[in-house]
């Protein structure tokens, strides 16, 4: 009993876990966080203070503001007399000694990480002729730091460093799922990419098969705002794609990243409201699963720039081969067991035979007991399956079906003898009754999965409407049935066989395009800019290319009507555009840059999915 | 996004506002889940998260444990969410019932049942029922430090985990009877 209590509080802790945390308002909560810090900062020995009467903090009070004004004079005449002292604090004067602003009157400054020294702590001012640089090591006793002057490398630094931050910033939340490796399982994902991965299906960067426990993490951006925010693009080979949706799916355990073993695949089906068959599997080796962490430190988003390949088909509805199950073994047992003593054989009996099992026990032992020193029957629903194999039995309905099957075309049974060519107009039937029974049940499956990628669940009610929906399935109505479902299909299925990048695209078909350029106002560069440009009519992203000091666009579908996005560094702030146009023009000038917030920005970009 | 604890820590110590913001909102994931526990909403759990950040701020000067980071921020972030609950429930009362009836839930149910779906059980738990059983359950106290910090005796906070998971147990398998999860490994 103590272990089923502690096993109740493991699961709700492996549940709680699995949880992603509600991010949504963190910036609502950091807001209100500041407006706390502004008014109640650094009262270390305010808790000290507590005990004491009014009086004696009035007391404590005017002691203190003594002290501080001593050791402010302390503090002037040291540094009139002290012209080094032996501070670790690196400080650097700035040219503008006019202003000299503290540190903590300085909120609109930008703090970042050096990219060079990973020890220091960049604090640029808001004018961006400052900087101040603070040493890891820094004696915090020490006194305040001067400021220099940045150089160019240094301010592109400090700002690619800035736009990095920020797109971190507005990046969604990857989701975890944890998934038993020796079983498999399903997963679906937020937005309804639905993944089915087999037993045993990851390998370490060894090559040696995972157990146990693996994180599978998943990306989805099927939204405008969402590829934006991630700075991805639909271009293979500089063609136009349009896309159904983007995925990264990685896998991790230990911290360390999975490989999808080759003789395994991941079934995936994503979502979709407006199904078209054309759609296409295309993958990406720009940002390979396997390097590093599934995160963006090594790849950083304003950097990024896949390239996407062409990686193979849908799963199409199945078609139905033409092979049925020839009861060529007929009086076959389905399995022997071979004992030091005794021979046994296993037979199985089709649950449609009229015979009980007695009656064909006698029958087989009249005609196997010279064989077999023990024979047994047993009645089964589909005597196939005892041998791995699925069996169709079709319309075929009264048939003593004994034992194994071959699974063949109608001319191999002929040929290898199996059956008589009197017969063939009998097997003849049964293919056809035995493709109607397989479409059925493909059909019923599909029906089923859209269920499920609609509802997220698949409550028993969902059962019944298959079972109803495949019950109405009359054979003539099948091709009708067949078309309306392609036409209502939820989902694109792919099979995939490597973890990463997976984007569900067709190529443009579009042949009149042109390229253009949009000019940035002249105090900025361009090559501080990430911009693309957005279609409205069809789901497609494209790059912009920094060329001098402009961002051009090529391969644009001319009259086409778009977005241009861009987001990029004026002044050490981040600033953004967002502006419609129609494809014609061979530059497009733009002279409205917006400073931003992550916020903003998201929220600016969320209005290409309204559009 | 490149992440160098200790330059952050000495950057709040210094009251530099961008390593306070680093700092937040590096711990906002992780903490806000424990927040949520016990607020009813996410303003509460905000108002809570910024309590213990206040808090930390205001005492990060006196940290000295390096690589503890994360377990003196809980620790803080923990408290914070029991004074905010003490608030709200203005007292826990002494139950002098024994309990003898262990309490047990189907494995089985934790396979149709998410975590959010738990949370909103939890969320329905009487207040100090609810408080104790994130506490023993979640943060891992003893009865005896639950009995400590809320004031009742150790048979108490022992009646309310058992309480608990009686209500939790009754609702999960009415939960899990109505619905079946696909969602699931295997």
């Amino acid at each position: 009993m103590q272990q089923d209590n502690n096993d109740i509080e493991n699961n709700l802790r492996q549940l709680e876990n699995q949880q992603l945390p509600d991010l949504s308002n963190m910036d609502k909560h950091w807001q209100q966080m500041q407006q706390m810090l502004s008014a109640d900062i650094k009262p270390k020995a305010a808790r000290k203070l507590s005990f004491l009467s009014f009086y004696g903090r009035r007391l404590f009070l005017a002691a203190a503001i003594i002290t501080v004004v001593f050791a402010a004079l302390v503090y002037r005449y040291a540094q009139t007399n002290t012209t080094k002292n032996s501070t670790n604090l690196i400080a650097k004067k700035s040219i503008d000694k006019k202003e000299n602003p503290s540190i903590q009157n300085n909120l609109q400054n930008t703090a970042i990480l050096n990219p060079k020294e990973e020890n220091q702590l960049l604090i640029q001012h808001s004018n961006n002729n400052t900087v101040l640089v603070v040493t890891a090591d820094s004696d915090l006793q020490s006194p305040p730091a001067t400021e220099v002057a940045m150089t160019e490398a240094e301010k592109d630094e400090a700002a690619k460093k800035m736009i990095a931050t920020f797109y971190n910033n507005i990046q969604k939340p990857i989701q975890e799922f944890t998934i038993n490796a020796d079983k498999g399982g399903s997963i679906i994902a937020n937005e309804g990419t639905v993944f089915t991965i087999p037993a045993s299906a990851f390998t370490d960067q060894d090559g040696k098969i995972i157990s146990g426990d693996v994180e599978v993490m998943v990306e989805e951006f099927y939204k405008y705002a969402d590829m934006v925010a991630a700075n991805l693009t639909t271009v293979s080979d500089n063609k136009q794609l349009l896309t159904g949706g983007m995925i990264r799916l990685t896998a991790k355990v230990d911290g360390k990243n999975l490989n999808l073993r080759s003789s395994k695949d991941i079934k995936l089906a994503m979502p979709t409201t407006t199904y078209d068959p054309e759609m296409r599997l295309f993958t990406s080796e720009s940002e390979p699963a396997n390097a590093g962490m599934a995160s963006y430190a090594s790849y950083a988003v304003q950097n990024r720039n896949i390239d996407w390949d062409l990686a193979g088909q849908q799963d199409v509805f199945p078609i139905y081969d033409g092979k049925t199950n020839f009861p060529d073994d007929l009086d076959q047992p389905y399995v022997v067991i071979k004992t030091i003593r005794k021979r046994i054989a296993k037979f199985a009996l089709s649950d449609k035979s009229s015979l009980t099992t007695d009656q064909m026990e006698k029958i087989l032992k009249e005609k196997f007991g010279d064989y077999y020193d023990e024979i047994k029957v047993k009645r089964q629903i589909d005597p196939g399956r005892s041998s791995g194999s699925i069996i169709y039995r079709g319309t075929i309905e009264k048939e003593n079906v004994i034992g194994d099957s071959s699974r063949m075309t109608l001319e191999q049974a002929i040929r290898t003898r199996v059956i008589d060519k009197k017969e063939t107009a009998l097997y003849m039937e049964r293919i056809k009754a035995d493709s109607i029974l397989y479409l059925k049940r493909v059909i019923a499956y599909r029906f089923l999965n859209a269920l499920q990628i609609e509802q997220k669940t698949a409550p028993k009610e969902n059962f019944q409407a298959v079972y109803n929906y495949t019950k109405s399935i009359s054979p003539d109505s099948l091709e009708r049935i067949y078309n309306d479902y392609v036409r209502k299909q939820k989902a694109y299925s792919f099979t995939i066989k490597k973890m990463g990048w997976i984007n569900c695209d067709k190529y443009s078909n579009c042949s009149n395009k042109t390229n253009f350029v949009i000019n940035l106002p002249v105090d900025v560069k361009a090559d501080k800019f990430v911009s693309q440009v957005v279609f409205i009519s069809t789901h497609s992203v494209m790059p912009g290319r920094t060329l001098n000091n402009q961002i051009g666009f090529q391969h644009i579908p001319l009259d086409a009507g778009v977005y241009v996005v861009g987001l990029g560094e004026r002044n050490g702030k981040v600033v953004s555009f967002m502006q419609k146009l129609r494809v014609g023009r061979s530059e497009v000038n733009i002279n409205d840059l917006q400073e931003t917030t992550p916020e903003a920005f998201r929220k600016k970009i969320a209005e290409l999915d309204i559009n | 996004m490149n992440i160098n604890i200790p330059i952050i820590v000495r950057g709040c110590q210094q009251n530099d506002i961008h390593c306070q913001e680093q700092l937040y909102k590096l711990f906002y994931p992780e903490m806000i889940k424990v927040c949520s526990r016990y607020a009813n909403d996410s303003d509460g759990a905000g108002t809570i998260f910024n309590n213990a950040m206040l808090r930390i701020f205001k005492s990060i000067g006196e940290y000295k444990e390096e690589g503890k980071l994360n377990a003196w921020i809980k620790k803080i972030v923990v408290h914070c969410c029991i004074d905010f609950c003490k608030k709200k429930v203005l007292y826990v009362q002494n139950i002098d019932e024994e309990v003898n009836e262990e309490v047990s839930i189907s494995s089985g149910v934790f396979n149709v049942i998410s975590a959010k779906e738990i949370q909103k059980i939890i969320g329905l738990l009487p207040a100090s029922t609810g408080i104790v059983f994130n506490m023993y359950v979640y943060e891992g106290f003893t009865h005896k430090q639950i009995g400590e910090n809320l004031g009742i005796s150790d048979g108490t906070s022992k009646w309310h985990l058992s309480e608990a998971k009686k209500i939790l147990k009754s609702k999960m398998e009415n939960f899990s009877s109505t619905s079946t999860k696909v969602n699931a490994a295997g």
